[in-house]
């Protein structure tokens, strides 16, 4: 029922923002038909305009879709990610599209602009850590190289 | 009036008597004690007279004992200046001979004595010269070494960090989004092995 909606929301910017619309819509809902239409026309992204009109054709219950979706959208699982850059969003719906695909559900994604891990990604899930930038790998691998690295530098010389 | 007049000339001439006994009295007490010093002076003069003649006859007889003790004195120095001369005709070349030897003896005994003193002396101060050398060697060179390792690491830690800022610097610069991608998909990937996702 929600999911040509939640394929919209990769992140947790997205839901955000759906629930904003959501309460925007509820509150027009309530006061009349043509506040309602002025709010699909002015204040919501276009996708979902167009899913609450069908949902208005197809005679549902705005109230318990709202709810329903609400619920959907809090429900949803997040992992948070640091990155070195920001993102487009296609970057965001590749890195989405795998790690939903890697979990088997519907995950969000809360992204933390961090330029000084250089690259890769710190990944936080339900409590769990692990460090994958590439400011760490890079740490790592000199110090593993140190000996190496300086006596070439002293051979060079 | 004429009974006052007897009795102040009565008085008169009794007091006048009486002066003169008494100035009477006074001058022959006096000639007595002139008489008296004149003896006495007298009598001086005689002793001061006698005492010198006393007293020459004393240096008199000093004198010619002096004369006789120097005599003497001078005999006995002319004997012994006498046997002096004799010693030394004598003795003196045995005397000196044997003084010589002696001396010889001592001081060559002295000298071997010292030298071998010295040389164990000298023996010892060289080893232990030569041990407190080779402590204070060993010590100097192992400050250099400690502070040459100090001094290395530290340009070590500086030029291993001028290679991480570089190194940092130019992977920043390198990696394009397509690679940036890749990473974070990698660094999932690695996520999900170790148990993360």
């Amino acid at each position: 029922m929600y999911s040509n909606i939640l394929d919209t929301v990769k992140t947790s910017s997205d839901r955000e923002e759906l629930l904003s619309e959501i309460n925007q819509i509820k509150t027009a809902f309530y006061e009349s038909a043509k506040n309602l239409e002025d709010v699909l026309k002015s204040k919501v992204r276009s996708f979902f305009a167009e899913a609450i009109r069908q949902q208005i054709q197809e005679g549902a219950d705005l109230e318990k879709y709202f709810s329903g979706l609400v619920k959907a959208l809090n429900g949803l699982d997040e992992v948070k990610l640091e990155v070195a850059l920001e993102l487009t969003y296609e970057e965001i719906e590749a890195i989405s599209n795998w790690i939903n695909k890697s979990t088997g559900g519907k995950t969000l994604i809360s992204f933390d602009v961090k330029p000084n891990i250089l690259g890769g990604a710190t990944v936080s899930f339900k409590g769990k850590y692990f460090d994958g930038s590439l400011l760490k790998i890079l740490d790592k691998t000199l110090e593993e190289s140190r000996d190496a690295l300086i006596k070439q530098i002293y051979l060079q010389k | 009036m004429i009974n006052e007049i007897t009795v102040i000339f009565f008085a008169a001439s009794v007091s006048v008597a009486f002066l003169a006994i008494v100035t009477l009295y006074v001058v022959v007490n006096y000639y007595k004690t002139l008489k008296r010093e004149r003896d006495l002076e007298e009598e001086v003069r005689k002793m001061r007279a006698s005492g010198s003649e006393e007293a020459r006859k004393i240096i008199l007889n000093a004198q010619i004992q002096a004369t006789e003790v120097i005599k003497n004195a001078q005999l006995k120095a002319q004997e012994l200046i006498n046997a002096s001369d004799i010693f030394s005709k004598e003795y003196k070349q045995k005397f000196q001979l044997v003084i010589e030897r002696e001396l010889s003896k001592i001081l060559s005994g002295a000298s071997q004595a010292i030298s071998s003193q010295a040389s164990v002396e000298m023996a010892n101060l060289h080893s232990m010269f030569e041990k407190n050398l080779s402590l204070l060697t060993a010590q100097a060179q192992s400050q250099v070494e400690e502070y040459k390792k100090a001094m290395m690491g530290k340009i070590n830690n500086a030029v291993f960090a001028i290679v991480n800022q570089v190194a940092k610097k130019v992977l920043k610069e390198s990696l394009d989004r397509k690679q940036h991608e890749k990473l974070i998909i990698k660094a999932l990937e690695e996520a999900k092995r170790q148990n993360v996702l």
